[in-house]
């Protein structure tokens, strides 16, 4: 429920603040031109990467610094070829439960590839809805420090490590991105993950949970994530001319 | 990109979180497996279920210790506790006007596996196997241990 509650209090942030700069975002281009005709030169080269958008995650350094049980980064690298982009997303996480005789520790790093296609295409401001699909892979370590009682058996005290463990999964994403200023742009992306696959390693117990994954025994996870991204163009951008 | 255009794929957002999020609910504990098998009687002539009457059932806990897990009575079936901190249980029957004890040892393999860190560990029972029996006939009817199985063994009399 808090989960739930955290999203939503996260979404809502994000849709506050992009309806707040979103006006600003109107701008002139140098690095961008409409292509008038499919004759044209522009036409031609409108499959070329024109730019790489990098992103981090806002939320991560935040919760790195406020909660000591969680912490970790995430950026990303996009490469804009005309209504697509290629993907890459890199990221690290540790993570620390201590409830009532469990402690449970985690710590991994991830990343995804994937392709993307912008649904706003036409967008001068090269604002964009995204929808992906991606492949992640990662690899990490765990520890589970736990009680177990059985009333005819007895108990024990039991200490567990899973080492070297690899992981892979598919991801479906739905992301958006506004320009707030200049080159400077905020968004969020939506993520399901699933068909999650851990193999290899040293096992103690079942993995529980997966960085970039999440937890490892369910068939789906969702999650969400507010970005801040700059974007370097590297060569003009042709968008088609929009559609009256 | 116009303010109407975000409101709208906030609010498609919100729609698509909400129904999603009861699938990240962290706060079911319930699970499937058990630390208990289930033993059910065969009568062998007809094939029905029938009823076994023991003076005693016993658990092996070790060095020669048991402990008294069912008393003298006529049971349908039983359902017997693994040693979640062991790879094998051994289980001793003692029957009422007959003489022998039948010992029945089931070897398995035990995985612990945390369900949540509010709900906890539990322990997986999986590779289940005899090792050891003096009944004459007996069947295993799954090699995994989960509560909506029937009887996991059978022992045919």
């Amino acid at each position: 429920m808090m989960r739930t509650f955290r999203l939503l209090s996260s979404l809502l942030l994000v849709c506050f603040t992009l309806q707040g700069f979103a006006q600003s975002a109107d701008e002139e281009d140098p690095w961008i031109e409409r292509w008038v005709d499919s004759s044209s030169v522009a036409y031609k080269q409108r499959f070329v990467p024109t730019a790489v958008r990098v992103s981090v995650d806002a939320f991560a350094p935040i919760r790195s610094a406020l909660d000591e049980d969680h912490s970790g980064y995430e950026f990303g690298l996009d490469v804009d070829v005309n209504k697509f982009f290629l993907h890459y997303t890199g990221g690290y996480s540790k993570q620390r439960y201590d409830e009532t005789g469990i402690l449970y520790r985690n710590q991994g790093s991830y990343s995804r590839i994937g392709l993307g296609y912008n649904l706003l295409n036409t967008n001068r401001a090269l604002n964009a809805i995204i929808f992906g699909l991606h492949r992640g892979s990662g690899s990490f370590d765990e520890a589970l420090f736990s009680a177990e009682v059985d009333t005819l058996w007895g108990g024990r005290s039991v200490d567990r490590f899973n080492t070297g463990l690899r992981a892979s999964w598919m991801e479906i994403s739905m992301g958006l991105r506004v320009r707030i200023k200049g080159q400077f742009y905020m968004g969020y992306d939506f993520r399901i993950a699933f068909a999650g696959r851990v193999k290899g390693g040293d096992r103690a117990f079942s993995p529980f949970e997966v960085p970039g994954y999440g937890r490892a025994g369910k068939s789906g996870n969702l999650s969400f994530q507010y970005n801040f991204m700059y974007r370097i163009p590297f060569r003009k951008k042709y968008i088609p001319p929009k559609k009256f | 990109m116009n303010k109407k255009l975000i409101t709208s794929l906030c609010v498609a957002a919100l729609v698509l979180l909400l129904g999603l999020a009861s699938c990240n609910d962290d706060t079911n504990c319930a699970s499937f497996n058990t630390t208990e098998i289930q033993v059910g009687f065969i009568n062998v002539l007809n094939g029905n279920s029938r009823n076994l009457t023991f003076r005693e059932v016993n658990a092996h806990l070790g060095d020669g210790i048991q402990r008294q897990i069912y008393d003298s009575a006529g049971y349908s079936g039983l359902t017997l506790p693994l040693n979640i901190f062991a790879d094998s249980s051994t289980f001793y029957f003692t029957r009422i006007n007959v003489n022998n004890i039948d010992t029945l040892t089931i070897g398995y393999n035990v995985t612990t596996r945390l369900i949540s860190p509010q709900c906890g560990t539990e322990s997986v029972i999986n590779g289940l196997e005899i090792r050891y029996s003096t009944f004459d006939s007996l069947t295993l009817a799954s090699t995994e241990l989960l509560t909506i199985n029937d009887a996991d063994i059978q022992i045919i009399e």
